[in-house]
């Protein structure tokens, strides 16, 4: 069965109004989702993960703009479609799940009535379709008891259940592409587990692209097929989860992974954290943005060169971003 | 209009308002002169810009002198109404129960009396001059700076930071003088001119009713009650000293407002090249 | 309630960590042991004996001292953090003035910042830096020991495991002692010798980190153990 490309990113680049001459936030930046697939997108703050995600629905914040670049949901480039096709778009084509279920449930709305809320956003239902049909998208997202809790205000919800409210939401239309922007992040571990198993299941089952973003890379790997690890607005290594688990290349990587406590450390395998922080906003250094916490780099051409794209000769579709000096 | 410029005009109205109430007087023909031929003379006859009332005494000096009057009893009553509201509003958000429950009903008193009804009743009880003045204005004021600072201190009292500095041994006394202190000088910076302002209408209208400086002494207020009577004949008895008290509240709100913007800050969130990647974007609470 | 019959024991230089999820009682536990928070029943023993009176918590803090997890909110931004490390040394009145100073210097140096932060307010600082502030302020006391209440909660990882190993050193250098309150396990089993695991306002089982996680007894603990992220297990570095 071939895969169908649900979404395709080309050369992204988001940049701040106002500011000309700094370097841009997210730079160049190339993805692909696949039908029944989840690609998870794993950075620490200001890589520009969830600048990304939110460029899909075109939702920016104030401040930030798409300068270039291509974006393709099922075939329609969203970068070039007015507002009024865009809300069509929002919550049918593709969705968004947030990091806090507590601000992204309207508090003065039963779930009933947030559900039909999306529901008639994108077409005319009667009442009768859209309990059945909000039923029957509670039922998918493992919410339990449905029928009698149409009537429930999200304050008279756990976390979990908020945000499986939410994913409903999101899901009601059928959309084609989901974003999952730290959707697990608030929520307390023993929930966080169902609603991983509730995303990774519903992407498949649907046949939806899912682009889950986390900090986590513990929880990224419990969750997606392929894996994009950004820095400072670049993708500097991306392939397939176990790839790139058990043979990171990129220096950030392996940073990230030795320095992640995980069920296997302890003093006696000591955590080695990343040296340094990250460089003020838009200004990246010249040559690889890496480099000034690199604890593997070759000085003069770190410094000066653009860094290249370097594939795994066992595995083309596992490749990253360095020079050729660094031994990998 | 642009917080920026309002602040700038209106100090710089204010300072020549003040620069005229002080050095004023110093150059001005005598306003206890009287002339009776040259009386009731309309503004911009000569020798008088702005004209003279029934007794011949020269408008522009009298309204110089009465700035005098109006300036030190606002500013000073401001200054003292201000340090008693700090000082209550302190107490009023004490540890203490019985303190603070103390201090919220005294201020609610004082707010809920009717202020002239008091200040007649001060007045005929002293007598009626510029102390007594400044003393019914710090009565007057002080109970809303005191609301003020409550709500201040009350709100800051909780956060972290000053649990934090009792954690390393802060006693309430440091707490409130060094943590939760500076916290207090942006709203009193706000607050100051705007009890001003309405200090300068309070003297204005008491001696507008008598209760005020007495003549011959000038001031506004009593500028208008003279020139009450001339009203249809002689307009710029009145209108000129109730144009002065209109100007300088003016200049003290713009004032006001131009500080509490500037003070209050852009809330929006910018990005700030200056600072690192990660605490642009950082939210204030993952876990 | 948020406890419920709760009883707790440490010693010098160890290193402790509570965990549980929202609602566990954690939190509580700690804030009540340093006095931030007011048990109904029960009391805190400090040396072996009761604390009851103001002056009585001003000698535990002597020993014991506390960092927010919030590092925004915990640092007065008013004061420069050189004001607001120093403060706990001017109130007890240690040293002179210029020795004090020196003194801010050097925790500063110890916790990964440098002596000419002194002046700059916090709000220049990111979260992590602003944690290693206020650890410095707890330090410069010198407590003997630290409770962390989800210090590291809000950080990126690459941050956190930076703090987390400033810790160990601190510990295992400075002899300190911590009490590490926590909802993620894994940064628990890395860095405490002892965990104390809560649910629902209840100690539902306390033991050594080793035991914990090869013999989990309880019920609860062995749910949360079973839904803590694994992938990385596989990672190689």
């Amino acid at each position: 069965m071939s895969k169908n490309i649900l979404l395709s990113i080309r050369n992204l680049t988001i940049s701040l109004e106002d500011r000309p001459n700094t370097s841009p936030i997210v730079q160049d930046l190339n993805l692909e989702v696949n039908e029944g697939e989840v690609l998870g997108i794993v950075g620490e703050s200001g890589s520009g993960k969830s600048l990304t995600g939110l460029s899909v629905l075109n939702m920016l914040p104030k401040g930030v703009y798409i300068s270039a670049g291509q974006i393709l949901a099922d075939g329609n480039d969203v970068t070039k479609s007015d507002e009024k096709t865009l809300r069509t778009f929002r919550g049918a084509l593709f969705s968004i799940v947030f990091q806090d279920p507590g601000s992204a449930l309207n508090p003065s709305r039963t779930i009933g009535k947030l559900l039909s809320d999306v529901a008639r956003a994108h077409g005319n239902y009667s009442k009768d379709e859209i309990r059945k049909k909000s039923i029957e998208v509670l039922k998918d997202v493992g919410f339990p008891d449905p029928e009698s809790r149409l009537k429930s205000f999200p304050f008279q919800l756990s976390g979990g259940l908020r945000q499986r409210v939410a994913i409903a939401m999101a899901l009601m239309n059928r959309p084609k592409i989901l974003i999952a922007d730290e959707p697990t992040t608030s929520l307390d571990v023993s929930v966080q587990k169902g609603i991983l198993h509730l995303i990774r299941t519903r992407t498949i089952e649907d046949g939806i692209g899912c682009i889950f973003i986390s900090h986590d890379l513990g929880v990224i790997a419990e969750v997606a097929d392929r894996v994009m690890i950004m820095y400072s607005g670049q993708v500097v290594e991306e392939g397939p989860m176990a790839s790139v688990l058990t043979n990171p290349k990129h220096p950030y990587t392996r940073g990230l992974i030795a320095s992640a406590p995980s069920m296997k450390s302890s003093l006696a395998n000591p955590l080695r954290p990343i040296p340094g922080s990250l460089p003020p906003v838009g200004r990246t250094p010249s040559g690889c943005a890496f480099q000034d916490r690199c604890l593997e780099k070759s000085l003069g051409t770190c410094s000066t060169l653009n860094p290249t794209w370097f594939k795994d000769i066992n595995d083309n579709t596992h490749r990253w971003l360095c020079h050729s000096e660094v031994k990998n | 209009m642009r917080h920026h410029t309002l602040l700038f005009f209106s100090t710089l109205l204010m300072a020549l308002i003040c620069i005229a109430a002080i050095f004023g007087p110093l150059f001005i023909p005598d306003p206890l002169a009287q002339d009776l031929i040259n009386s009731m003379l309309p503004p911009l006859s000569p020798g008088h810009i702005l004209g003279t009332d029934p007794l011949g005494r020269d408008i522009f000096s009298r309204i110089v002198s009465g700035a005098r009057v109006s300036l030190i009893v606002s500013l000073l009553g401001m200054i003292g109404s201000l340090t008693v509201g700090t000082i209550m509003g302190l107490v009023a958000g004490a540890r203490n129960k019985w303190l603070a429950w103390a201090s919220d009903r005294l201020i609610d008193v004082q707010m809920a009396f009717p202020y002239i009804l008091l200040a007649i009743v001060i007045v005929s009880a002293t007598t009626a001059s510029i102390p007594v003045l400044i003393f019914l204005m710090i009565l007057a004021g002080w109970a809303s700076a005191a609301r003020v600072i409550r709500s201040i201190v009350l709100s800051e009292r909780p956060k972290d930071y000053i649990k934090a500095a009792s954690l390393v041994g802060a006693d309430q006394r440091r707490i409130l003088v060094k943590y939760i202190g500076p916290t207090l000088i942006p709203a009193i910076l706000t607050i100051a001119p705007l009890q001003a302002s309405a200090m300068i209408v309070m003297e204005a209208t008491l001696s507008f009713l008598g209760l005020g400086v007495q003549p011959p002494t000038p001031s506004w207020g009593g500028m208008l009650l003279e020139g009450k009577v001339y009203i249809s004949e002689a307009w710029w008895l009145t209108t000129i000293p109730g144009i002065a008290i209109a100007i300088t509240c003016a200049a003290l709100i713009g004032v006001g407002e131009g500080l509490s913007v500037k003070l209050r800050g852009d809330r929006r969130r910018r990005i700030d090249p200056s600072k690192s990647a990660d605490s642009n974007f950082e939210s204030s609470s993952k876990s | 309630m948020a406890l419920d019959g709760v009883g707790f024991l440490i010693h010098p230089g160890e290193v402790i960590g509570i965990v549980g999820e929202s609602g566990s009682g954690k939190s509580t536990l700690s804030r009540i042991l340093v006095g931030i928070e007011k048990a109904t029943e029960g009391k805190v023993l400090h040396n072996g004996e009761a604390v009851k009176s103001t002056s009585d918590w001003q000698k535990l803090r002597l020993d014991v001292q506390y960092i927010f997890q919030d590092p925004f909110l915990s640092l007065a931004p008013h004061m420069t953090v050189g004001q607001s490390i120093r403060d706990g040394l001017d109130i007890r009145g240690e040293g002179t003035p210029i020795e004090r100073d020196e003194r801010v210097g050097k925790i500063l140096e110890l916790v990964g910042l440098k002596a000419s932060d002194v002046d700059s307010y916090p709000a220049v600082f990111s979260g992590g830096q602003k944690q290693r502030i206020c650890l410095a302020r707890a330090l410069i006391l010198n407590p003997k020991v630290i409770i962390c209440d989800e210090i590291v909660s809000g950080l990126d990882v690459s941050v956190q495991a930076q703090i987390l190993n400033l810790l160990v050193e601190l510990n295992q250098k400075n002899g300190v002692g911590l009490i590490f309150v926590s909802h993620d396990l894994r940064v628990v089993k890395y860095l405490c010798q002892r965990i104390i695991v809560m649910h629902q306002g209840l100690i539902v089982e306390a033991n050594s980190t080793e035991e914990l996680f090869s013999d989990p007894k309880h019920e609860y603990t062995q749910h949360l153990l079973s839904s803590v992220p694994a992938g990385l297990s596989i990672a190689g570095v």
